[in-house]
């Protein structure tokens, strides 16, 4: 039997899964498990047979050279995340999180579903501009989670909510990176989008924030719930707690409005300038390198899993590992399509992460335009069931994230996990189905 | 004291061995960075200008001040401009516009060429695509090299991105790091990032120069709709039709089809340089493999020899736009084609529009292409120097 | 002037790069686990190659 491409593709694989469950053995955190993975699997191209033709020859310097160029992979999506979550850290220093969680609890307590719909679009802004649902959690996550402390939702609940709801503001229009993404591989033009994913989105947020916060009451008396908040320095005013939101919004917005004239600002200046804005008006004044510290210890485990995954992703590249299981997605029949992409694209996303929307994306599209469906509202459905799997291991990248900022010590998989479940299924069924009709709902929407 | 010791040593062992890996793969980026390509142009160049001449939208001497490769007639005529190089993971592009350059003899009209017309996209390599920095032709005086690029400028030039990229003036959203693709910048931005601006100067060239008509080489995954096909400008219509069909009857084996330019899709050469200029503006495609998502091991073989096991099997379940067999689409195949059509498309235009002709010379054949590559490119040891480029 | 503010911006940001630099460096020395050690050293890797302007 003839040694091909496709055995050494499987062997690479075969390797992966054997070093990370290793790696997970002696106890490596899931950051060096993954980069021990990526080793084993160069490794594991350079001793096995590549297939019956000669390969190029990879000298030891070029291995280096991959090695390092991967971990640029996500750079910008780090950097956005230092910035997002430096900006936040701070302000949670200086007392403006407090002071904010103390004026939404006077103000609307008592009026829960008001209340509930109020957090469900303070969660939903920032991805819906930013594209990262990681920026969602690490901007305004801990201020929602404490207004929703406050209402007496469970810990487990509070973390899960805040996880799908940075999911949906995410996928949720105008920017949803990975339709960007698979769009732009496929040349497809980004339009026609904002009301499938409008509707996907609202409805999985809508569903996630009525059934987490089912059962919690704000029944208490609002003098006693705001006096068990943390007290806010001397010297905030709503107006100095909003300035920040005002600078990130204009900056984000200015680009919208004026695109010819605004400058080209980029995420980790806009929350540049957001910080600035929190200096300005803070009445407090703290070490900003020790903030800085505070924020890189925080984001340790994900800045190193988003390095590390883009090293894997390259070797993965490398090796023709990547295109066999890409291929193996795409020839799938497409009954077994639509009945397995609900398992298949969030647990890849938990893999590779944004890298998957150019990988599975791109020759889905091609597939769906070929049968003769509905690209848009294909797409629209697979870029609303990719972020569902930020909370999968290994990356986990959201899911960590809303368990950071909520100091969550429970355990992950039984409890945060298990609690995000029935929104998450619930999500993917819903884009199942419209994947389904996806060209009687594409004629109805005029999409 | 013994677990000091050990944390203290781990942690120099770590930072030597990371020090030592940045230092490899940093002189390595470099080396990729600064390399020159060679370009000798054939003896009837009559000049080479820089891109910043036309447009101070590009400062003179920065990454992407290419050269204009400019074969003027001396005899009244039209004026065509070739683009190679504004995607440089698609070699064929820049291979292509090198060989005209090095062969062309203009006898009527005048011809421009640009090898890298996204220059700072070809000095660095797409991260998480695995690609190799160079990739070589051999021929019988050496070694040819070019460098091999991502699609988009790099981010040493251009840095941040924004948050969604608004296309000027169109204002349809693109994907954010499309700001740094030259094909979604048409007509570009005088005071917009460096691939926006590089786009603005050639305009400006374009405008300046009074181009009849322009060509945009490209390259594509077998997985993509629009394949081995030339895209036209309504402009153009008619000339591509003719061409293509006079093609697919006569010269290639795989056939190549026209497609008009969609007035959705904005920021394509195809479609903003026809709409803001007087020129007619097309495009044209061929498979390349590499690009592929589904393919197998990444190097330079698979993208020299076109050849990939995981792309025939996704062809057998009829999921791709062009066709590819055991011998895969070659490089020679590839150039071949995009210089047959090239040559193709003087003679139609200049046919289609006398008072445009052009009329050219030396260019080699589709079939003696595909035999070889290596005879067309110039021995740079046996030239003047003064023939003798850098890109 | 737009292409001067882009250019501010470009600075600013590397100023931002290299700030989150010094805090992994800082980090690196501090701490006292092994494998958070090892974590920073690969995290390093991209912030010291664009600070340098190599990729």
């Amino acid at each position: 039997m003839q040694f091909t491409m496709y055995h050494h593709a499987f062997v690479v694989l075969g390797v992966i899964v054997l070093a990370f469950i290793g790696a997970k053995k002696f106890k490596l955190n899931t950051e060096l498990t993954l980069f021990v993975s990526a080793v084993a699997a160069l490794l594991a191209h350079l001793v096995t047979p590549m297939g019956v033709d000669a390969r190029s020859a990879l000298p030891f310097t070029e291995i280096i050279r991959h090695f390092v160029e991967g971990t640029f992979t996500y750079f910008d999506v780090c950097m956005t995340f230092l910035s997002a979550t430096f900006f936040m850290t701070l302000y949670k220093e200086v007392g403006g999180i407090d002071y904010l969680v103390r004026v939404i609890v006077e103000k609307f307590y008592k009026k829960r579903i008001i209340l509930l719909l109020l957090l469900m679009v303070i969660m939903m802004v920032p991805g819906a501009v930013t594209g990262s649902g990681a920026t969602t959690v690490l901007t305004v996550g801990g201020l929602v989670g404490a207004v929703l402390a406050t209402m007496g939702v469970k810990e487990e609940r509070r973390v899960g909510l805040i996880f799908i709801l940075a999911a949906m503001s995410a996928a949720c229009p105008p920017i949803n990176l990975w339709a960007m993404m698979a769009a732009a591989g496929a040349n497809m033009p980004y339009t026609g989008f904002g009301v499938p994913l409008l509707l996907l989105t609202g409805t999985g947020a809508l569903f996630a924030t009525f059934y987490m916060t089912r059962g919690a009451k704000c029944d208490r008396e609002v003098n006693d719930v705001v006096a068990s908040l943390p007290q806010a320095p001397e010297g905030w005013t709503f107006l100095k707690a909003i300035v920040p939101f005002i600078v990130l919004l204009v900056a984000i917005l200015g680009a919208r409005v004026f695109p010819a004239y605004w400058p080209v600002i980029g995420m980790p200046m806009i929350f540049g300038f957001s910080t600035l804005g929190v200096l300005l008006v803070s009445p407090k004044k703290v070490n900003l390198l020790e903030v800085g510290m505070t924020t890189v210890s925080n984001l340790k485990e994900l800045v190193g899993i988003m390095v590390v995954v883009g090293v894997l992703n390259q070797i993965l590249t490398l090796t023709g590992a990547r295109g066999l299981v890409s291929l193996g997605v795409v020839i799938l029949p497409i009954w077994l399509l639509f009945a397995a992409l609900w398992l298949i694209l969030p647990v890849s996303e938990g893999v590779l992460q944004y890298a998957v929307a150019p990988l599975f994306g791109v020759p889905l599209i091609m597939l769906f335009n070929m049968l003769g469906y509905n690209p848009v509202i294909a797409l629209s459905c697979w870029a609303v069931m990719w972020p569902c799997g930020d909370c999968l291991p290994p990356t986990a990248v959201v899911g960590k994230a809303a368990v950071m900022q909520m100091e969550y010590k429970g355990d992950y998989y039984k409890g945060f996990l298990k609690n995000v479940l029935v929104p998450v299924l619930f999500v993917l069924a819903v884009c199942t189905v419209v994947m389904i009709f996806n060209k009687p709902i594409g004629s109805f929407l005029g999409v | 004291m013994n677990k000091k010791m050990n944390l203290n040593t781990v942690k120099a062992i770590a930072l030597v061995t990371v020090v030592f890996c940045m230092a490899v793969a940093g002189y390595l980026f470099r080396e990729h960075r600064t390399f020159k390509e060679t370009v000798v142009v054939s003896d009837y160049c009559t000049e080479v200008k820089k891109l910043s001449d036309y447009s101070t939208a590009i400062k003179p001497g920065s990454v992407n001040d290419c050269n204009v490769y400019i074969y003027d007639s001396g005899v009244e005529g039209g004026t065509f401009l070739l683009l190679g190089g504004s995607h440089p993971e698609e070699p064929v592009g820049p291979m292509a516009a090198d060989l005209i350059a090095e062969n062309l003899k203009v006898t009527q009209g005048r011809v421009f060429i640009i090898t890298r017309a996204n220059k700072s996209a070809s000095t660095i390599t797409r991260v998480g695509e695995a690609y190799p920095r160079f990739f070589n032709l051999d021929t019988n005086w050496g070694t040819k090299t070019w460098r091999f690029g991502q699609r988009h400028a790099a981010e040493l030039d251009s840095w941040p991105d924004p948050e969604v990229y608004i296309h000027y003036p169109s204002g349809q959203n693109l994907a954010n790091v499309d700001i740094r693709n030259i094909n979604r910048n048409w007509p570009g931005k005088e005071d917009g990032l460096i691939s926006e601006r590089t786009a603005f100067a050639i305009m400006e060239l374009i405008r300046n120069e009074g181009v009849d008509y322009t060509l945009d080489m490209h390259e594509a995954e077998l997985e993509y709709s629009v394949e081995n096909t030339m895209v036209a400008h309504e402009k153009g219509h008619d000339v591509a039709s003719i061409v293509t069909m006079t093609l697919t009857a006569e010269t290639f084996d795989v056939p190549i089809s026209m497609e008009f330019s969609p007035k959705a899709l904005r920021g394509l050469s195809h479609r903003d340089i026809g709409d803001h200029s007087d020129a007619t503006s097309f495009l044209i495609e061929v498979a390349e493999p590499m690009l592929d998502r589904i393919r197998g091991i990444t190097d330079e073989k698979l993208l020299m020899e076109g050849k990939d096991i995981f792309v025939i099997k996704a062809g057998e379940h009829g999921l791709l736009y062009a066709p590819i067999d055991e011998n895969g689409w070659p490089i020679e195949k590839r150039v071949a084609r995009h210089v047959a059509t090239t040559t193709k498309l003087i003679e139609t235009y200049s046919m289609m529009h006398p008072d445009q002709a052009i009329a050219i010379e030396g260019i080699p054949t589709y079939n003696q292409l595909l035999e070889s590559l290596a005879p067309y490119y110039r021995d740079p040891n046996t030239v003047d120097s003064s023939l003798i480029y850098f890109d | 002037m737009l292409v001067l503010i882009n250019g501010f911006i470009t600075l600013c940001t590397y100023a931002i790069a290299l700030f989150f630099l010094v805090c992994i460096v800082r980090s690196f020395f501090k701490t006292k686990n092994v494998q958070d050690a090892l974590v920073y050293s690969i995290m390093l890797i991209p912030f010291v190659l664009r600070m340098l302007r190599l990729k």
